[in-house]
């Protein structure tokens, strides 16, 4: 009896050893494709490049945005100094006319004016001082009217101030205010002194009376 | 026998060349490794397709496949073996993709046991036809159980069927491919007596 061989055994054997050659245009078709696969490839890479450059613009201008508000505040500085030079002007043409009529009041600019009449008024009574502690003073006094001049500056409002007049007697240390300048032209007589007589100068300034002591 | 093992050596190292080449994606490389596996992988491709057209696609799509993932190969084991698998496992994926043809199993299929001969005699495109006109799920376990040496478990797992579904699919393979070459054995010696 022959012994019988499986089919498949057959099968294998016959294919194991054949060889069978693809059409020649495949080589093509695999190259084609590659190719597209490659270029693909590359957009995505930059696209990516892309996305990621934008990104960092982004966060470059964003950083840059917190550096911003420093510019603002050295705007601030120089509309100060300009204020104050047009207050200095005014102050000095106010001196002469004895009147204020301020493009800026408030209740710190009132107490300035009182003080400098308190002060013409007393200059009989001063202490003498150097040249130097006085244009110290002076200077103390002209920049504290800078100062207090800064604060609001954009009003517009004008206003006529009403003259509050202050006596102060050293001797007797007697106080007294008032609108009515005859009485206190009547004190000023009865001490022999003429108010209207007195120079109320910057340079004459005496030295200033602390707010508590008014 | 020293020049046949200097001639391994030297193909060995001109393998691995080429597969260092062909991860860096060199297009010349790449034409070279097509044009030394292209014969081989394309009668695997045959066995397991319908036809011809579809045995070459398989084949371009097993290279695309081989080409992009050659740079994460490590050169551990056969690097033919692994090319043979890329090769199957694609054909095994356009065959879940497509509709499997229903069929009808016929039982009255007769054992011939001399084929033996005819099988030697009949030209290599006939025996691929005869392979290649069985249906798809049975010419995927008979070419993977007898030609490319799987295991029914391991077949089962591939293809998503029990393990005894595959010994039944190779076992009807079989009865098939047997009764065709009998009818090919049939009109062989018509054509001899006329």
């Amino acid at each position: 009896m022959e012994k019988k061989e499986d089919i498949g055994m057959l099968l294998k054997k016959r294919l194991t050893e054949a060889e069978k050659a693809p059409d020649d245009t495949l080589w093509n078709r695999i190259e084609d494709s590659l190719d597209k696969r490659d270029r693909k490839r590359r957009g995505v890479i930059w696209f990516w490049v892309g996305v990621s450059g934008l990104g960092l613009l982004l966060i470059i201008l964003f950083t840059n945005g917190f550096f911003s508000s420093e510019v603002d505040t050295v705007g601030d500085v120089s509309t100060e100094t300009e204020v104050s030079e047009k207050l200095k002007e005014q102050d000095s043409e106010s001196l002469q006319n004895n009147e204020y009529t301020l493009p800026v009041i408030d209740e710190n600019e009132k107490e300035l004016e009182e003080t400098e009449k308190i002060i013409a008024n007393s200059e009989e009574k001063s202490t003498p001082t150097s040249s130097e502690s006085e244009a110290e003073n002076s200077t103390a006094t002209k920049n504290t009217i800078k100062k207090k001049a800064k604060k609001d500056p954009y009003s517009d409002e004008k206003v006529i101030v009403e003259t509050t007049y202050h006596y102060y007697n050293s001797d007797t240390k007697e106080a007294i205010e008032t609108t009515d300048k005859s009485v206190i032209d009547s004190l000023m007589n009865q001490a022999g002194v003429l108010v209207d007589s007195v120079e109320i100068t910057k340079a004459k300034v005496m030295p200033m009376k602390k707010k508590d002591s008014l | 026998m020293l020049q046949a093992l200097k001639f391994v050596k030297k193909k060995h190292l001109t393998l691995e060349n080429l597969i260092k080449k062909c991860k860096k994606n060199d297009r010349k490389a790449q034409s070279e490794l097509f044009r030394l596996y292209k014969d081989q992988l394309y009668l695997l491709s045959l066995k397991y397709s319908r036809n011809q057209v579809e045995a070459e696609d398989n084949l371009h799509d097993a290279f695309m496949v081989i080409f992009q993932k050659i740079k994460t190969y490590k050169n551990k084991g056969s690097f033919e073996g692994w090319m043979k698998r890329i090769t199957i496992y694609k054909a095994i994926d356009t065959y879940k993709a497509k509709r499997p043809i229903a069929i009808e199993i016929n039982d009255d299929i007769l054992e011939n046991d001399s084929v033996d001969v005819i099988v030697n005699q009949l030209p290599l495109d006939e025996i691929l036809q005869l392979i290649q006109e069985l249906p798809d799920q049975y010419r995927l376990v008979f070419n993977l159980y007898q030609m490319d040496d799987y295991s029914h478990k391991e077949i089962a797992d591939m293809l998503g069927i029990s393990e005894g579904t595959s010994k039944s699919n190779f076992h009807r393979a079989k009865q098939i491919l047997r009764k065709k070459i009998a009818d090919a054995q049939s009109s062989l010696s018509l054509k001899t007596k006329v």
